[in-house]
């Protein structure tokens, strides 16, 4: 096996032979300002298109599949899901541990119904009861029909969902069940992958090791695969459903 | 891609008529001049010249290239513009022959300040001259074949366009796949037949699937290659090079506007 | 997979053959070639993207030896654990070791080319592990115990009654040819897969040197499947896979899925930061990045560096007529196509792969479709140049014939000569100034076309004659 000496020592005498490319004498691959802007001019700049990627984000959503509604209450929302799980026939609901979603009270309006709805919690002390918990969850994820879910952050130019892994994000929430349904507030709505990526990186997330979490999934519609005659299917592996709703209570001090 | 400079209006230029031309088209050379004498400009044709070395350069060969471009160099060197009815030839000129110089000053400026002053006929007559219409009529159906080099390492495509517009009586009809490689390539044509013979099949049947009767190009190694195998299909549609095209004075209805036909009054003249 | 490059000719010819095959390849041209255009024309500055794309890859590659290490510095800080792997059996002994150190019985796989580069399924089959592919299309190759050939879409070389036919026969499922239901079949199989496997092996689209990420582009979730459910995840990654900034991500990401499917974005894009935190309650206790040299960096002392700068999207075979006719198999090798054309030579050397680099027209609708403007063409070129000057890259013959031709192009009485001569020649071979049969060597010309014959007077023949001294009415263009 190499060694990193060995390793980066190799192209250092390869990269030494040729020094033809026109940008290698100047630092950083020169990129637009505005994929540099800092999370702070972002924020200014979002909050007065608010209305237009509320537009944009719903058109792209369901250009690729997604479901999108925009609600105005904490009942409305619920109602949604709890409709939602009549639809499906669900019996079993797994959730974030998220203050939006515990907002809606969703799980007393889904055991109303006879849904079993469990929660990722965040994890245990110990560490072989965490383990188990993992365990447990994972069994209840291979199981469960809807999974429900926050996010992160909203990017209107493509419809897409950014969900990280931050305490009582679960991955397997959005990953597992059939059907992923995830709440968000318009405070949450992003332009574009840069605006979105500048924001995780943002300085202000004081509470984390490092500033980005062990995983952030970018989700963009229901699974689909073109590998059969190019031909499009919707839901592979991932959830063959994906539903978003938008809660604009104005409850937002955020925006 | 070297773009040649903006020289004025030039009166007087050279023709490269280049290799093929001169052995198997000479018909696309002669055309080229008479076109260039109806606009005004007085053609030289530095008989010295022989081939641009684009066929030894793309099997590899690049000494031989540059021993038959250095002489190419030097007899097109006394003069101020070189047009070249061949968009292969000219991306060699152009694009190629600094590359093929690189590191040897001397030629190297030489091959620099020729690519600023030659240019493929279409893009000359339009880009240089500022001209579309020549004057020409031809009554025909007639589809373009955007060759490679020209289209892609030399980046013209309209002006071929432009100036097809401006025939009288000719319908240009597009061909779905005319932005397609017709599976000439050289030697590859030879070397891969196989491959070559496919490419060219999609080709034809997409010329077929135009309409058209005449098939134009500005490359004569596109215009053997396609017309081979529509002679061997026994097909008639007539293939020329677009100088071919732009050097007729057929007749036509008083009335016609350039650009051809109206589309409802197809008086089944062509079609053959 | 073996180096089948040597018989590129007769594969040619079978494929051309093959009517399924040219059934399957024709929707590149009606399917996957126009969405791209469509998708690049929608962005509204897709030549902007294109050149910023390329500068950052430029950039990165001239440097690569400092972005790599601060690549491993930050994933060495998350506790992720990295291993350099000069060549294809270094890669598959530290897999096979790390597999071995979990006591793992089944991997996963998400698709990864870099993994096929270096043969990894067939060794870890025969050091005993059950090896799944999860993605779709490689999933029904692995089925069929063939190669991928095309480097986003694996089994677009099948039809979909092939496939139909393929599932019914490995899996014992009934019999459909309706691809949802085909399809939900591939996700029932594959889901128990996911849940049982120890390791999960993917590829890597980006790594992010600033933040030690490692990015993967998917649609299917299998991506995610595998590096989530799994114990331990391994992340293998050719070394010109990094980029600079996170920042920078959001460039890549935009031309790499507007080329390669049309898509603004694949439905998942995952950047993983380390293995799971204290605090996950799912996610890989085990984060392992194994960094692939195999020969690129020969590619980076040569002059074809920019080969480095590929995104492996696949928009250049979706417009290569070559492969358009000749599908990916014939290529012989992991990569087809125009990029492959460039890199099977590179990484596996230039003396089996003659007919990669000569196997093309030099159209140039590759570099066209390219996201990063790599200039395919004039690399073929300088490899025809190389295999020209390696000793038996060139038959002597084709040596002597453009020696002498450069000798005859030097001297324009020779070449007038010659000309004259060949309109002779032809003479007892033309019908009518055609010829329906060429001896060899030029014999595939007349395969399926006829030979135009010299014209019996040159043009300098008419210049010299007529066409000089001809005074046309010199006038003024009608405007």
């Amino acid at each position: 096996m190499s060694t990193q000496e060995v390793f980066l020592s190799r192209i250092r005498r390869a990269l030494q032979g040729r020094a033809d490319t026109p940008h290698a004498a100047h630092g950083e691959a020169a990129l637009p300002a505005s994929i540099l802007e800092s999370a702070e001019a972002i924020r200014a700049r979002l909050h007065h298109q608010r209305a237009a990627l509320v537009a944009r984000l719903q058109d792209e959503l369901r250009a690729v599949g997604g479901q999108v509604v925009w609600v105005k209450s904490a009942a409305e929302a619920t109602r949604y899901v709890t409709q939602l799980a009549r639809e499906y026939e669900a019996d079993l609901v797994v959730r974030w541990e998220d203050d939006l979603l515990k907002m809606l009270e969703v799980d007393a309006a889904l055991q109303e119904q006879g849904v079993e709805v469990r929660t990722a919690a965040p994890p245990l002390e110990d560490p072989e009861a965490m383990a188990e918990q993992r365990r447990n969850l994972r069994d209840l994820l291979a199981r469960a029909d809807i999974g429900l879910s926050g996010a992160d952050y909203v990017i209107a130019e493509t419809g897409t969902l950014a969900l990280s892994t931050l305490p009582g994000q679960m991955r397997g929430v959005s990953l597992l069940p059939p059907v992923h349904v995830a709440v968000v507030k318009p405070s949450q709505i992003v332009g574009t992958m840069a605006d979105c990526l500048a924001m995780l990186q943002d300085e202000g997330r004081a509470d984390l090791p490092e500033r980005l979490t062990s995983c952030v999934s970018f989700i963009t519609g229901p699974s689909r695969t073109g590998d059969i005659e190019l031909s499009l299917t919707i839901g592979v592996h991932g959830p063959g459903e994906l539903h978003l709703i938008i809660l604009d209570d104005r409850s937002d001090t955020e925006s | 891609m070297a773009e040649p400079a903006q020289c004025a209006r030039p009166t007087r230029v050279a023709l490269f008529v280049t290799c093929l031309s001169d052995v198997f088209y000479p018909e696309a050379g002669e055309a080229t001049v008479r076109v260039l004498r109806r606009l005004g400009v007085q053609v030289d044709f530095p008989p010295a010249q022989t081939c641009c070395g684009q066929p030894a350069f793309n099997a590899g060969f690049r000494a031989q290239a540059r021993a038959v471009a250095r002489h190419q160099l030097e007899v097109l060197a006394p003069y101020d513009c070189v047009v070249v009815p061949s968009g292969s030839c000219t991306a060699m000129f152009r694009v190629f022959y600094p590359e093929l110089f690189a590191g040897d000053p001397e030629h190297e400026a030489q091959a620099s300040a020729l690519a600023e002053r030659t240019y493929e006929f279409s893009e000359f007559l339009v880009r240089v001259l500022g001209v579309e219409d020549v004057g020409a009529v031809y009554e025909g159906k007639v589809a373009y074949h955007a060759s490679c080099h020209l289209l892609r390492e030399l980046g013209v495509d309209e002006p071929p366009h432009r100036l097809l517009q401006g025939v009288r009586g000719t319908q240009v009809m597009p061909m779905d796949l005319a932005t397609q490689c017709c599976g000439f390539g050289g030697t590859f044509a030879v070397k891969y037949p196989d491959i070559s013979d496919a490419m060219l099949k999609k080709k034809i049947e997409s010329l077929k699937r135009a309409g058209a009767d005449t098939l134009v190009s500005c490359d004569a190694g596109c215009l053997m290659h396609m017309a081979g195998r529509l002679h061997r299909q026994g097909d008639t549609i007539r293939v020329m090079h677009l100088a071919e095209l732009l050097s007729q004075q057929g007749t036509v209805p008083a009335g016609v506007p350039p650009g051809g036909l109206p589309k409802e009054n197809t008086n089944g003249a062509s079609g053959n | 997979m073996h180096l089948g490059t040597e018989g590129f000719v007769d594969h040619a010819k079978h494929a051309l053959q093959d009517a399924p095959l040219q059934e399957a390849l024709h929707l590149l041209t009606t399917h996957f070639a126009p969405r791209r255009v469509e998708a690049m024309a929608a962005l509204g500055n897709a030549e902007e993207l294109r050149t910023q794309a390329r500068a950052i890859k430029e950039h990165t590659i001239a440097h690569l030896d400092r972005y790599l290490e601060q690549f491993v510095a930050q994933l060495t800080r998350l506790g992720v654990q990295v291993h350099w792997a000069d060549d294809a059996a270094e890669a598959r002994a530290i897999i096979t070791s790390i597999a071995e150190g979990v006591n793992a019985k089944v991997v996963v796989k998400g698709k990864s080319m870099t993994t096929e580069e270096i043969e990894l399924n067939g060794h870890l089959e025969a050091e005993g592990y059950t090896v799944v592919e999860t993605d779709l299309g490689e999933y029904i190759i692995q089925l069929a115990g063939e190669a991928p050939s095309h480097i986003i879409a694996p089994a677009i070389h099948k039809t979909r009654k092939q496939i139909a036919e393929l599932l019914h026969d490995k899996l014992q499922t009934p019999y459909t040819e309706v691809i949802p239901e085909m399809t939900q079949i591939a996700r029932r199989s594959l889901r128990q897969q996911f849940l049982r496997a120890d390791v999960g092996i993917t590829g890597v689209n980006f790594a992010i040197a600033e933040t030690g990420s490692v990015v993967i582009v998917t649609n299917e979730g299998n991506g995610r499947l595998s590096s989530t459910m799994p114990k331990v995840h391994v992340a293998v990654m050719g070394m010109e896979k990094v980029i600079p900034r996170l920042a920078d991500l959001s460039v890549m990401l935009k031309v790499l899925t507007n080329s390669a499917t049309g898509q603004k974005i694949s439905s998942y894009v995952t950047m993983m930061t380390g293995p799971r935190r204290s605090h996950d309650l799912d996610g890989p206790e085990a984060l392992h990045v194994v960094i692939l040299d195999n020969g690129r960096t020969s590619i980076l002392r040569s002059a074809n560096r920019e080969a480095l700068y590929c995104l492996r999207c696949g928009a250049c075979l979706n417009v290569c007529p070559i492969y358009q006719n000749i599908g990916g198999h014939a290529y012989g090798w992991v990569y087809p196509g125009p990029i492959g054309a460039v890199l099977t030579p590179l990484l596996v050397g230039l003396e089996g792969a003659s007919d990669l680099p000569r196997a093309s027209t030099l159209c140039g609708a590759c570099r066209e479709a390219c996201p990063v403007k790599i200039n395919i063409p004039h690399m073929l070129l300088q490899l025809r140049q190389e295999l020209v000057e390696t000793k038996g890259g060139s038959h002597w013959s084709e040596k002597r014939l453009f020696s002498l031709w450069a000798w005859m192009m030097q001297r324009p009485r020779w070449y007038g000569w010659a000309t004259k001569l060949a309109a002779l020649a032809h003479v007892p071979l033309a019908r009518e100034g055609w010829v329906g049969k060429l001896p060899p060597p030029f014999h595939g010309w007349t395969q399926s076309r006829d030979f135009k014959a010299p014209a019996a007077m040159s043009f300098r023949q008419r210049w010299q004659q007529t066409l000089q001294h001809e005074s046309e009415t010199v006038g003024e263009p009608r405007q």
